[in-house]
């Protein structure tokens, strides 16, 4: 029952390769794929390297006042030495003593309360005696609080901005919150996550996605760039370089540190929506189709190791007192609960760099300060989204005043690195290739949850040469290539003092080498997206989805959550929700599908309450009992599975098995059904027959010809009939997930003719005004037609259609939507003609089977990314213009237009929108006059 | 025949999964034979990847570490619903797949038990989350939940709770007054499970602005930005109010706007604060604005009332210098509406949008114009209940 998880094969050059590091358990980099050494680090290797790392950096918290949580999401120092914390409570506190020597004397006072959330702080000291300002960032507002009186609690909130937009979704926060030397604060906006596909990030509020920035002077906001997912974190270095963290998701392969510049574009298509290109063209960007718009590079990715979930970062201003490290960057990393140290330089005018470990075991870290003192304090904080102890929180960490042996800093060459450490090296051993680990990785660039590192290679070094003064190694000789991440472990290091390194390991993002022409490749590269998973729902209507009610005639049923109820197991208790439908009494009508159908797999899941009863009737005409046992079952009653009597007086048919499982809980029903076959002149040349009936996959009816319809039931029997579900004796009952898998006639060829030769365009024309001499919006060949761009309809060679038969095969991609237009006028904009509407998931609630606006279908039939059969006819009658559509052979639209709206005209694609992706395939035509 | 009583209803829960959930996670002990196949399903379906002991180091090789959940961390949130769904529907492009082959329950176990496997989730009490007034003000922003059936949700909302038990309901992008509430304060449901939910007012709505979804509360007529029509009559403009600041000082709390006309020109601040008031004939609550108002035309603001409401009678309290309007709403609801202005008369006037005080800038007259509200809520009103409305005194 549990399925394998895919793993990724790893092509590398000669053998496996076995890793040693002097301090770190081996196995890595193995022949059929891997991870780094840390996933495999032993628990007793983290340990002793916690150990050492605690000679360097201590970390103590700073406690809370009893029985108050601080779920920090931003902090502050005034200027009288006080930290100020914001947390996602909507409360803003005031530590002092947190940096006196024993942190647990510190006292906390609140000094606000009542915002929505407050994930960014930022105190501006004031100047010529004035009081120092404080900034917060709330959810829909970034506000200056103040204390009017000076009682340290703050009276006025002011409001300096709130124009982004918010939709209500849950995740949609605001971060911050760093100043520029101008004075202007910066905000990043989460996307939202909804129902049903909560994987996907969307945007459906103004600049969710963005960072923004905002002048406190006129509250004026400057979107400034876009294609974030949930940039946590944002830091403001020396220099003036903006830098924003992301969180590992839907486009975005790991974590990434993007130095942002204005107009860029950082690789989650959401956000797109609100740029000015898509807005002019009403485009909303897919949420699995790479968009036309190339992501810019990130200046650093985190090994997904290292950090799932990154906060803020801050540049070491402490000039020493921090360690040796001052003017590099602290990464907060909060789901490992560690700080990371980020070490970046300008390569041909960009910003990248390496990112090591530092200090593990600290707590779900979001938020990071440094103090002139020389402390980190740190705010924690971890509800919703988990992480390592402690959840919330201040702590601060200090540098104990013992230089470590790190890697202080590297430097890209072109053909190896620079490495320069924080002491010297013994140089009683030599340093040699073999010691030196270099893989180069990448990632995609793709709809689904991250990206494992790809095509991962190992590139030796081939020389290695420590200077004279034992600080600087540099390693050459690699055949580096940009576009990809290097990662490069050292063994048998050692300071000449004799302490080990601390961090053996780093990664650095090569977006550019030093020299050589210009790469375009970004380390997260695009990829075509995988198949879709939904692809196994080919040729299966969906009758109750989107829409629950649409496809069916019937009165007194409902869509709510339903489930039994225990204190009155013979029914259900019910609330709102869209989980079931449910009949909500004896008065309640039968479930009966408005769409005639035939042959094929009907799929019923349904719920019963104790001594529930019903059936489910295929055609409306041949009965299949349902039946809950709990309180028995008189002796000639049938059981669940039961054929149901017969109108010509054959007796109920048992089922082969008792598969029923009980009330509460639902069960699937698949009848496998073939309708009766008649001649001419309706003759029944061959009776109904039931091929299978399966009741959670055990099959308990097989073959079973019915030579009449059921007992009770319509007497006359068709080709085509309704699905009809019927409780009995008023019992409630629950359905859901109807569909069904229509068996395909043979096809019949005599008439029809192709006017798409799977190759080429020739005689269609595309919408006036609009030239696609690359082929990009319009692409032919290999049998199959793909639509992709922006609007543009492309209309068919013969312009004087009027009465016939027109059928394709279609495929439209989720969020996308198109048509099939016919009797349509060659011209600009949208076409003036019927249309066959062409839609599984954008928001346009007319769905595929529908004639547009004239009989919409609401139930979403075919899932996204599905092809499925498209069957128009179109016929002068005397009552007007009568069209009929099927899906999958099944009419769904039987309409007459007795305005008899358009007489004649050509046949036309639609391609709706930037984001969406049509495909078509054997559109044929059976002219009728 | 068997007895089939129909479906029964039940209250629709907010939090009902998570809390029906963490019932099953270690707030109350699982029965000891629940616990082993939670635990027997874990190591068969789960262990390979993840660990026995759940710390992600398994013997499968993947493409990325699986997830420690010791650690306690989880790529969609860590909530139970969060969890049972990830094990549904797997994570695509990971190594995580989907078990919807095993059944609900068993998955919705396998999340409890993945849960338990990490730190404790400390969950805020009801206790915890209700905020309470006390002698200060409190103004709180956040999700609002409609407000009434004829209500949308306020992604940014405001509530301002004061000492006497009444909160005043604001939306806090287009400011304006949505309704009134008395009792308890507010519970802060987003300070629980994975944030971002709705507050949860805890008054009892007693009056309620436009049914809850008013139109601007702020318009102004004639004037030269205004738009005559050709027949003559004069169409209202409805100004936009921004939310500049809250300010609490003491038990009150002083909203401020900047009213802005649809041609984006600032026509000037306006200070709003809200408290409860009440004589011995009825109870209601008071608005105290400060306005600004056009060099040319009027200001209009609105009361509150639908279009068609009558107007049963209109009094002067000469030493208060109040106007009483006592109307009676299309539902039926009669307001005594009490009007004192720092100059000038009282208007009214009926509005597209219903009711409203019309207010004229008096030459040389020094602005903002002070306009403070009484709203009395009587249960019910007769002619004779006007000498009440006037004798008894207001505090």
């Amino acid at each position: 029952m549990t399925t394998r998880p895919p793993c990724t094969t790893l092509a590398l050059p000669g053998a496996a390769l076995a890793l040693s590091l002097a301090l770190v358990a081996p196995a890595l980099v193995a022949q059929d794929g891997g991870p780094s050494a840390d996933a495999s680090t032993s628990d007793a290797d983290e340990g002793s390297l916690l150990e050492l790392e605690k000679r360097y950096y201590v970390v103590e918290p700073i406690p809370a006042p009893p029985g108050e949580v601080l779920e920090v999401g931003g902090l502050g120092r005034l200027s009288d030495g006080r930290l100020v914390a914001s947390t996602r409570r909507g409360q803003v506190w005031l530590v002092d003593g947190a940096l006196d020597d024993d942190p647990s004397d510190a006292t906390t006072t609140l000094f606000a309360e009542g915002l929505q959330e407050g994930l960014g702080l930022c105190v501006v000291p004031g100047e010529h005696g004035a009081r120092d300002r404080i900034f917060v960032v709330q959810r829909g507002e970034l506000s200056e609080l103040v204390d009017d009186d000076g009682d340290d609690r703050c009276d006025t909130i002011r409001t300096i901005c709130n124009d982004w937009g918010l939709s209500g979704n849950y995740h949609e926060f605001a971060f911050g919150l760093p100043r520029d030397a101008r004075g202007r604060f910066y905000v990043s906006l989460n996307v939202g996550f909804l129902n049903p596909e909560w994987w996907h990030g969307k945007s459906i509020a103004p600049y969710r996605g963005w960072l923004v920035r905002i002048n406190p002077s006129d509250g004026a906001m400057t979107p400034i760039a876009s294609g974030f997912r949930s940039p946590c974190g944002l830091g403001l270095d020396t220099d003036g370089t903006l830098y924003v963290t992301d969180n590992q998701g839907d486009w975005m392969p790991t974590c990434g540190i993007f130095a942002v510049h204005e107009g860029g574009y950082y690789g989650h298509p959401a956000s797109l929506a609100w740029t000015d290109e898509y807005l002019a063209n009403h485009a909303q960007p897919s949420d699995t189709m790479p968009p036309k718009r190339t992501r810019d590079p990130a200046a650093v990715w985190i090994p997904y190791a290292w950090s799932r979930s990154t906060g803020n970062l801050e540049p070491d201003t402490t000039a020493g007192r921090f360690g040796p490290f001052a003017g590099q960057l602290f990464a907060a990393e909060l789901t490992n609960g560690e700080l990371l140290r980020v070490q970046l330089e300008e390569v041909r005018g960009r910003k990248q760099g390496a990112v090591f470990r530092f200090r593990r075991r600290i707590g779900s870290l979001v938020r990071v300060l440094f103090t002139d003192e020389g402390t980190l304090v740190g705010g924690m904080t971890n509800r919703g989204w988990g992480g390592l102890p402690p959840a919330d929180g201040l702590v601060r960490i200090r540098w104990t005043g013992e230089l470590p042996l790190e890697m202080h800093h590297v430097h890209l060459l072109q053909d190896g690195f620079e490495i320069t450490f924080t002491k010297p090296l013994d140089t009683s051993r030599t340093i040699v290739p073999d010691d030196v680990t270099l893989t180069q990785y990448d990632y995609d660039s793709w709809w689904e949850y991250g990206s494992p590192e790809r095509h991962t290679t190992a590139v030796p070094v081939t020389s290695t040469a420590l200077s004279a003064d034992g600080r600087t190694l540099t390693l050459r000789g690699a055949d580096l290539v940009p576009g990809m991440v290097a990662r490069v472990a050292l063994a048998n290091v050692r300071a000449a003092d004799g302490s080990p390194l601390l961090h053996d390991e780093f990664a650095y993002t090569i977006n550019q080498l030093p020299e050589g022409p210009l790469s375009t490749a970004d380390v997260a590269k695009t990829v075509p997206p995988p198949p879709p998973r939904t692809s196994g729902a080919e040729g299966w209507l969906r009758l109750t989805y989107f829409d629950a009610l649409d496809a069916w005639e019937q009165h007194g049923w409902q869509l709510v959550d339903a489930e039994l109820d225990p204190e009155h197991p013979r029914t259900f208790m019910v609330r709102d929700g869209v989980n079931a439908l449910v009949d909500t009494g004896p008065d309640a009508s039968e479930f009966t599908s408005r769409y005639a159908m035939g042959d094929g797999r009907y799929h019923v899941e349904f719920m019963l309450p104790e001594g529930g009863r019903a059936a489910v009737y295929v055609q409306g005409r041949y009965g299949i009992a349902l039946a809950d046992d709990t309180h028995g079952l008189a002796a000639d009653e049938p059981s669940s599975g039961a054929l149901l009597p017969l109108a010509d007086g054959t007796p109920s048919r048992a089922p082969a098995f008792d598969a029923y499982k009980g009330p509460g809980t639902w069960h699937a029903l698949d009848v496998d059904f073939v309708a009766p076959r008649f001649d001419a002149s309706g003759e029944k040349l061959a009776d109904a027959r039931f091929a299978n009936v399966l009741l959670d996959d055990v099959l308990i009816q097989e073959d079973v010809a019915l030579p009449a319809c059921a007992a009770g039931r319509p007497s006359d029997e068709v080709a085509l009939g309704p699905l009809v579900i019927a409780p009995r004796d008023g019992s409630p009952l629950a359905l859901r997930t109807i569909q069904f898998r229509p068996v395909q006639p043979a096809v019949d060829d005599e008439g029809w003719v192709s006017i798409f030769n799977g190759d080429d365009l020739d005689g269609w024309r595309l919408s006036p005004g609009i030239e696609d001499p690359d082929g990009e919006r319009w692409e032919a060949g290999g049998g199959e037609l793909v639509g992709r761009g922006d609007t543009s309809h492309l209309f068919s060679p013969r312009g004087d259609y009027r009465d016939f038969e027109l059928r394709a095969k279609v495929m439209i991609s989720d969020g996308g939507n198109s048509g099939l237009y016919f009797r349509v006028a060659y011209g600009p904009g949208w076409p003036k003609g019927y249309e066959a509407q062409v839609n599984a998931s954008m928001s346009d609630p007319q769905k595929t089977g529908s004639l547009y606006d004239l009989a919409p279908v609401h139930v979403e039939l075919v899932p996204p990314d599905t092809w499925f059969d498209y069957h128009v006819t179109c016929r002068d009658e005397s009552e007007g213009t009568h069209v009929t559509i099927a899906v999958d052979g099944v009419v769904v639209t039987d309409f007459v237009d007795t305005e008899r709206r358009h007489a004649s005209g050509h046949i036309a694609l639609q391609q709706h929108h930037q984001g969406s992706v049509v495909r078509w395939r054997d559109i044929q035509v059976k002219v009728l006059d | 025949m068997p007895e089939h009583p129909a479906p029964r209803r039940r209250r629709a829960l907010r939090a009902a999964p998570a809390v029906a959930l963490l019932a099953l996670l270690g707030a109350t002990p699982c029965a000891h034979a629940d616990d082993d196949a939670a635990r027997a399903a874990f190591l068969l379906n789960c262990a390979r990847c993840h660990g026995e002991t759940g710390d992600g180091h398994g013997t499968e090789t993947l493409d990325r570490p699986a997830r420690s959940f010791r650690d306690g961390g989880f790529s969609f949130g860590n909530t139970a619903e969060a969890v049972f769904r990830t094990i549904s529907h797997g994570i695509p492009g990971s190594p995580m797949p989907s078990f919807e082959a095993l059944s609900e329950s068993d998955r919705r176990a396998l999340a409890g038990y993945v849960l338990s496997l990490g730190p404790p989730r400390a969950e805020a009490s009801d206790e915890q989350t209700e905020l309470r007034v006390a002698e200060r003000a409190v103004v709180v922003r956040g999700l609002l939940p409609p407000i009434s059936a004829a209500a949308s949700e306020q992604p940014r909302g405001l509530l301002v709770g004061t000492p006497d038990g009444l909160t005043f309901e604001y939306r806090a992008d287009e400011l304006s007054l949505l309704g009134v509430r008395f009792g308890a304060f507010v519970r802060r449901t987003d300070w629980t499970g994975r944030g971002g939910t709705p507050l949860e007012p805890l008054g009892k709505v007693v009056a309620l602005m436009h049914a809850g979804a008013p139109p601007a509360s702020f318009s102004l007529v004639g004037g030269p930005s205004s738009k005559g029509t050709r027949d003559g009559s004069r169409l209202e403009l409805p100004l936009h109010c921004e939310l500049v600041a809250t300010r609490v000082n003491g038990a009150t709390c002083t909203l401020s706007g900047t009213l802005v006309r649809p041609d984006g020109s600032r026509l000037g601040t306006l200070e709003e604060s809200a408290g409860a008031i009440s004589s011995a004939f009825a109870s209601g609550f008071v608005r105290r604005l400060g306005v600004p108002l056009p060099p040319d035309g009027a200001l209009r603001v609105d009361l509150g009332l639908e279009p068609g409401a009558e107007t049963l009678a209109t009094t002067e309290d000469a030493v208060a210098r109040r106007t009483w309007f006592v109307l009676r709403a299309t539902d039926g609801e009669v307001r005594c509406l009490g009007v004192t202005l720092s100059s000038g008369e009282p208007v009214l006037v009926d509005g597209p949008h219903g009711p409203a005080l019309e207010l004229r800038a008096l030459p040389g007259e020094l602005l903002p114009r002070g306009v403070e509200i009484v709203t009395l809520l009587p249960a019910h009103w007769t002619d004779d209940d006007l000498h009440a409305l006037l004798d008894e005194p207001l505090r």
